[in-house]
C-alpha cells in the first residue's frame, strides 16, 4: 500500500570542495541510495517517487553541491507543501550521511559540500527535525544521521533561517532520532557486501529491511534501536568504540504485518515437577506456545522475541514450585533457563 | 480488575555496588520505564509483572530479571562488583574486558621502580607514570609513539617513545618519571604536525598515573596511536604505585565512563566513592562532579569532600570546580564568606582543569566572578581551541597568544581620548567602568543589529574565530549566509527577524554554549565593538564628518566640496560584497590612514593597505589586490573633482584663493598636515584646525 502521506529528505555527501580539510568518503552516497531504495520498496517505506526524488540531494564529483542553501531550499519546499498550521501528512524521514560535527551534546551537524576549515558550514539535523515537529507538519519525524560528531570548541553557529514555532493544540508528533555515534566521537565506514557503507547506515537499512522485526511482527522504534546497536557492535573492529545514540518515542512503529520473529528457549528443570508454565512479563498472561520435551527435564519452546518472560515449574495442583524471569532479546542462538 | 481501575503500583529498587553503574529498568516489552535511568541506584513504582534490570558500564551491561507481584513487593535487585559488567578500561584493572594478564604486572612493576629523573636539577618531589597498551591488535605494535610531556611554555620534558620500557610482543610501554610538581602539557600527535594536548598535574606526595589505550587511528596517515579519548588518570601514593587489584580503581574507571555521558545522573546520594578520595583523589573528583548533576545535592558532604581534597592535593582546578559547582547550586554556600574566600583565590584558575565537566562549571561561575579565569592565562587561551576527547579538557595545537591589554583598562583609555569621545555615545562612556558581560552583550547586539553589513567583514582575517562565534551567537542575523538565504523570501525574513531580531544576550547561556569564560567573552565583545564602531577599516560616517569639519575649517563652501566626494564611488570595494568605498573615504585613508591601522606619527600607506587587504578590500572589476598606486589614482580623481567643484564658487567670487590654488588641492601626502587638505582662503587667518 503506497504511503501517500509520507515524505523524505535524503542527503548524501561523498565529495567536498576542500579535499584537504574533508577527505573524500565512499559510503554516504551509497547509503543515501540504499535508503531511497528502501523508501520506494514494498514492504519497505512504500513512498511515492514524487515524495522523495525532489528532496534527495547527492554530492557531485567536484564537491560543489549540495551546499547548505540547497538543503535549506529542500526544507523550505517541504514546509511550503503544508497549508498554514495544518499537517502535510503522516511521516517525514530525514536521512543525512557525510562528514559531520558535534555542535552540542544533543545534536549532530552534517557538513555541507562547501565547508572549509575557516567556514565549516553545517546543517543541524535535530534542530530541523524539531522545526517540523513543532509546526505539526507531520505526525511522525524520523531523523537518521550517519556523521561524526567531532566537537570543536571554535565551531561557529550554523545557519538556521526559520522561526521555531510550537503550534498550539497539536498532538506531539512521534519521533525516532538516531545518530551514528556519541557526542565527540567518530562514525565509520567500511566495505560490506562489496560496497562501502557507513556501518550505522548499513545497520539502519538492514533493520528496516526486516532485521529489526520483533516478536509481534513489527518494526518499532525500540526493536530498530536494539538491532542497530547490536549490529554496529558486530561490524566494528575490536577496541573501536562507536555506540549509536538513539532516542525513540515508545509508540513509534515503522512497519507491521511481518511474520513474528521467534527465538528458542531451552528450559532445564532441576527439581521434580508436574508441568512448565510460561507467562508474559507484562500482566503475567499465559503464553500459548508448544513446549517440546527434548530430554527428561529439558524442554524447548519457540517464543516471540523482544519480551521478558516468566518460566515456572508447577506441581500437579498448579502451585508454583520454582520460577525465574528471562529476557528474549533476539532470535539468534538458544537461550538457556535453569529452574 | 475493571478497566476503570488503575493498576496497583509496586516498588522495585535496583542497586549496584559500583555507584557509577547506570541502571535501566525495562518492562515486559523491553520499553524503558520512564525516569528509571539513574547511576548507582533507582526506584520505580510499576504494575505487577516481570522487568529486566540492566546494569550498564560503558557499552557493556549485565541483566537481572525482577518478578514483582503484590505479595513480593517491594523488590530489591542488587549487583555486586563481582558480577558487574566487564567493561573496557584504559587502566589495566582486574575484572575488565580490555585487560590481558600480560598488562597487569608491567604497569605495577614500572610504577614501583625508581623513577627516571627529569627534574633538571630540581628536587624530585613529583611522580608521573605513563603507561600505554594495545589490548586488541595482534600485530607487534609500539604503543609509545606520538606522546610527549612539555612544560607550560612548550619546552619538551619527556619523550615517551625514547624513555619507555616496552614489549612489542605484549604491546605495552611504560615509564615512571620523577618531575618537579606542577602543571604539564601532555601532547599527542594525531598526524605528522597536528597535535592535541591536555593538562596533567603532578602533585607533591602523589604519583599521577596516566593510562592510554591504543586504537586504530582514523586519520589518513593510518597506524595505531594512543587514544586520548579513552585516557584514564589516577593518583596514588608513590610507595604504593599502581595496584591493579584495588577495588576503587575499577570504581574510578566506571566513574570516568559515567562522566562521559551527559545524561548519566546519580540516583541515591551514596557517598562511598566520595570518601574513597583519601586513597585515590581522582575518584573523589569524578564522584564529586557526578554528584553535582543530582537534583538534590548533599551540601555538607560536598563541602567536606571539597575541603578534604584541598588538603590532599591542593587547589587543583578540578577541585576548585567542585567548589564553584557547589556555590552555583547552593545559596548558603555562596553566603559563606570563608568558603568563598577559599574559592576566589587569584590566579588559581589560570590553568585549565583535567575534565571538561569541570570547565563547564568554571565558565558558568565566571559570569558573576569574572576574575576567576584571568585574561591572557593559559586556561583562557587554551579555551579558544577546545576539541573533543571523551571527558577530558583538550585543545588543538599551541594556545593562541593572550589578550594584550587588560580588559578594564583598555576601554576606559580609549574612551578618554578626546578624538574618539566624539564618536561614542555618552551612556557608553559612563558605563565603561561597569564592563560586565550582562551589560556589554545588549550593547553588542544593538551595534550588530544596526550594522548588518558588518557580517561580511566578520569572515575576514581581521576578526578572530572567537569574535565571529560571539557575534553570531549574540545576533545570528549578522551571518551573511543567513541574510542571503532569507533575502528573497518575505516570510523567511520575517521569521528570522522574529526569532533573532533582539539577539541572544543571556550571559550564562552564552558562556555555556560557547564554552568560554566570561573574560574571553568580554574581551571578544569589546574587541568587536572597537573594530566595528571605533576602529573600522574604512572610516565611518562619524569619522568622515569629523574629517570634513576639520579640513573645511568651518567654511561652508569647502565643506560642501568635500562632502560632494561622498557621492562618488571609488573602484575600491570589499570582495565579499557591499557598496564601494566612496571617494571621500579613500581620501581619508590616504591622508589620515585607516582608523584600524597602527600609525605612529606619519601615516604609513603600507599599514593602510595591510588593514584593507586583511579585510578583503580589492580594486576594480577584476578584484585586483590593492597597491599604493590605486589609492593615489583615486586621490587624483578626487583632486580633479574638487578643483572642478571649487572652481565655480571661485568664479562667482564666493571664495577667494591665491593664484595657483589648484596645486594645493589634496597636496602630496608628505606635505600634508591636518587642515591643509584644501588651499587657504585669501585674506583670512585661516589656520589648520586643531585636532
Amino acid at each position: 500500500m503506497e504511503q501517500l502521506q509520507d515524505y523524505a529528505l535524503v542527503v548524501g555527501i561523498n565529495k567536498y570542495a576542500n579535499g584537504d580539510f574533508l577527505e573524500t568518503l565512499y559510503g554516504p552516497c551509497n547509503d543515501a541510495n540504499n535508503f531511497v531504495k528502501w523508501l520506494f520498496s514494498e514492504p519497505g517505506g512504500q513512498l511515492p517517487k514524487e515524495h522523495v526524488t525532489p528532496f534527495t540531494l547527492l554530492s557531485d564529483d567536484v564537491g560543489q553541491k549540495p551546499k547548505t542553501g540547497d538543503v535549506i531550499e529542500a526544507i523550505k519546499s517541504l514546509l511550503a507543501l503544508a497549508p498554514p498550521e495544518k499537517p502535510i501528512g503522516r511521516r517525514l524521514y530525514i536521512f543525512m550521511a557525510g562528514h559531520g560535527v558535534g555542535p552540542d551534546l544533543d545534536d549532530t551537524g552534517l557538513l555541507t559540500a562547501e565547508a572549509t576549515e575557516d567556514a565549516p558550514s553545517y546543517i543541524e539535523g535535530r534542530r530541523y527535525a524539531n522545526l517540523f515537529r513543532g509546526r505539526g507538519v507531520f505526525e511522525e519525524i524520523v531523523l537518521m544521521m550517519d556523521c561524526c560528531r567531532d566537537y570543536d570548541g571554535t565551531l561557529p553557529a550554523p545557519v538556521f533561517p526559520f522561526k521555531p514555532r510550537l503550534v498550539p493544540g497539536i498532538k506531539p508528533p512521534k519521533y525516532f532520532y538516531a545518530y551514528a555515534t556519541g557526542f565527540g566521537r567518530d562514525s565509520r565506514e567500511k566495505e560490506i557486501d562489496a560496497q562501502v557503507s557507513g556501518i550505522f547506515s548499513h545497520a539502519v537499512i538492514a533493520g528496516l529491511n526486516g532485521g529489526a522485526v520483533d516478536g509481534d511482527g513489527r518494526i518499532t522504534g525500540q526493536s530498530l534501536e536494539r538491532f542497530i546497536i547490536k549490529t554496529v557492535k558486530t561490524l566494528l573492529p575490536a577496541g573501536v568504540n562507536q555506540l549509536p545514540e538513539i532516542r525513540t518515542d515508545s509508540e513509534m512503529v515503522f512497519a507491521e504485518g511481518f511474520k513474528p520473529r521467534t527465538g528458542v528457549v531451552r528450559i532445564a528443570a532441576t527439581i521434580p515437577h508436574a508441568g512448565v508454565l510460561i507467562l508474559l512479563g507484562v500482566g503475567f498472561q499465559a503464553v500459548a506456545a508448544e513446549i517440546t520435551t527434548v530430554q527428561p527435564n529439558v524442554y524447548e519452546v519457540n517464543l516471540p522475541i523482544g519480551k521478558v518472560y516468566v518460566f515456572q515449574l508447577v506441581d500437579a495442583a498448579g502451585a508454583i514450585l520454582k520460577q525465574t524471569g528471562q529476557t528474549l532479546d533476539d532470535a539468534e542462538g538458544v537461550v538457556d533457563v535453569k529452574l | 480488575m475493571s478497566s476503570s481501575e488503575a493498576p496497583q503500583l509496586l516498588q522495585l529498587t535496583a542497586h549496584a555496588q559500583d555507584e557509577s553503574t547506570r541502571i535501566d529498568i525495562l518492562d515486559g516489552n523491553l520499553q524503558i520505564v520512564p525516569n528509571s535511568s539513574r547511576l548507582g541506584e533507582t526506584t520505580v513504582q510499576v504494575p505487577a509483572g516481570a522487568y529486566a534490570v540492566r546494569f550498564h558500564i560503558g557499552s557493556d551491561y549485565v541483566e537481572r530479571t525482577a518478578i514483582i507481584t503484590p505479595q513480593s513487593s517491594p523488590v530489591h535487585v542488587s549487583l555486586d562488583d563481582a558480577d558487574a559488567p566487564h567493561f573496557a578500561t584504559s587502566a589495566p584493572v582486574r575484572q575488565t574486558r580490555s585487560t590481558p594478564e600480560s598488562h597487569l604486572n608491567p604497569a605495577q612493576r614500572i610504577s614501583r621502580e625508581p623513577a627516571l629523573d627529569k627534574c633538571g636539577g630540581q628536587k624530585a618531589d613529583g611522580h608521573l607514570l605513563v603507561f600505554t597498551r594495545d589490548p586488541y591488535d595482534s600485530r607487534r605494535n609500539d604503543p609509545a609513539q606520538g606522546i610527549s610531556l612539555h612544560e607550560l611554555g612548550g619546552k619538551e620534558v619527556c619523550d615517551f617513545a625514547s624513555d619507555a620500557q616496552r614489549s612489542r610482543e605484549e604491546r605495552w610501554a611504560g615509564c615512571h618519571y620523577a618531575v618537579a610538581p606542577g602543571a604539564y602539557r601532555l601532547r599527542f600527535f594525531t598526524r605528522m604536525s597536528d597535535f592535541t594536548e591536555q593538562i596533567i598535574y603532578v602533585v607533591k606526595g602523589w604519583q599521577t598515573q596516566v593510562f592510554l589505550v591504543v586504537s586504530a587511528n582514523d586519520s589518513s596517515e593510518g597506524g595505531r596511536r594512543a587514544n586520548l579519548e579513552s585516557a584514564s588518570v589516577l593518583m596514588a601514593r608513590p610507595t604504593q604505585g599502581f595496584d591493579p587489584a584495588r577495588q576503587d580503581l575499577r570504581w574510578t574507571e566506571s566513574a570516568l565512563q559515567a562522566l562521559s555521558g551527559a545524561a548519566n545522573i546519580p540516583g541515591a546520594a551514596r557517598t562511598e566513592m566520595l570518601w574513597n578520595k583519601f586513597q585515590n583523589p581522582m575518584l573523589g573528583i569524578y564522584a564529586g562532579l557526578l554528584h553535582l548533576r543530582r537534583d538534590g545535592i548533599d551540601r555538607q558532604v560536598l563541602r567536606t569532600v571539597f575541603s578534604n581534597l584541598m588538603g590532599l592535593v591542593g587547589p587543583l582546578p578540578d577541585v576548585l570546580a567542585i567548589g564553584w559547582g557547589l556555590a552555583l547550586r547552593d545559596r548558603e554556600t555562596r553566603n559563606d564568606v570563608l568558603f568563598m574566600q577559599a574559592l576566589e583565590r587569584p590566579g588559581d584558575l589560570s590553568m585549565p582543569p583535567l575534565l571538561r565537566a569541570s570547565w563547564d562549571l568554571i565558565v558558568e561561575a565566571s559570569v558573576s566572578n569574572q576574575q576567576i579565569v584571568p585574561a591572557g592565562s593559559f586556561a583562557e587561551r587554551s579555551s579558544r581551541r577546545l576539541t573533543r576527547a571523551g571527558p577530558w579538557y583538550t585543545w588543538r595545537g599551541d594556545p593562541p597568544p593572550g589578550v594584550v591589554a587588560p580588559i578594564r583598562d583598555e576601554p576606559i583609555r580609549w574612551l578618554a581620548d578626546s578624538r574618539l569621545s566624539k564618536l561614542i555615545p555618552a551612556p557608553l562612556i559612563t558605563a565603561a567602568t561597569h564592563w560586565t558581560l550582562g551589560f556589554i552583550l545588549p550593547v553588542l547586539a544593538a551595534l550588530l543589529k544596526g550594522a548588518p553589513e558588518a557580517g561580511r567583514l566578520l569572515y575576514t582575517k581581521r576578526y578572530t574565530n572567537t569574535e565571529r562565534r560571539l557575534a553570531q551567537y549574540v545576533y545570528p542575523l549578522i551571518d551573511p549566509q543567513l541574510q542571503e538565504l532569507v533575502k528573497d523570501s518575505d516570510e523567511l525574513t520575517r521569521e528570522a527577524r522574529e526569532s533573532f531580531g533582539s539577539g541572544n544576550t543571556n550571559a550564562i547561556e552564552l558562556v555555556k554554549s560557547l564554552r568560554i569564560p566570561a573574560t574571553v567573552a568580554i574581551a571578544a565583545a569589546w574587541s568587536l565593538i572597537r573594530k566595528m564602531k571605533l576602529q573600522p577599516v574604512v572610516p565611518s560616517e562619524p569619522h568622515l564628518d569629523s574629517f570634513v569639519s576639520s579640513e573645511s575649517r568651518q567654511n561652508a563652501v569647502l565643506k560642501g566640496a568635500l562632502n560632494s566626494l561622498r557621492d562618488e564611488s571609488s573602484p575600491i570595494h570589499n570582495k565579499r560584497g557591499g557598496d564601494p568605498v566612496n571617494t571621500l573615504a579613500v581620501v581619508y585613508l590616504r591622508y589620515r590612514g585607516s582608523p584600524a591601522g597602527e600609525h605612529e606619527g606619519r601615516v604609513d600607506s603600507n599599514e593602510t593597505l595591510r588593514v584593507l587587504c586583511e579585510a578583503d578590500y580589492v580594486y576594480g572589476k577584476k578584484d585586483d589586490d590593492l597597491v599604493p598606486a590605486m589609492l593615489d589614482k583615486t586621490v587624483d580623481s578626487a583632486r580633479r573633482s574638487l578643483i572642478e567643484h571649487l572652481g565655480q564658487p571661485v568664479e562667482r567670487g564666493e571664495i577667494q584663493f591665491d593664484t595657483g590654488w589648484e596645486e594645493l588641492v589634496l597636496p602630496a601626502v608628505d606635505a600634508y598636515s591636518h587642515g591643509s587638505l584644501l588651499p587657504p582662503l585669501r585674506g583670512t587667518l585661516d589656520a589648520p584646525a586643531v585636532n
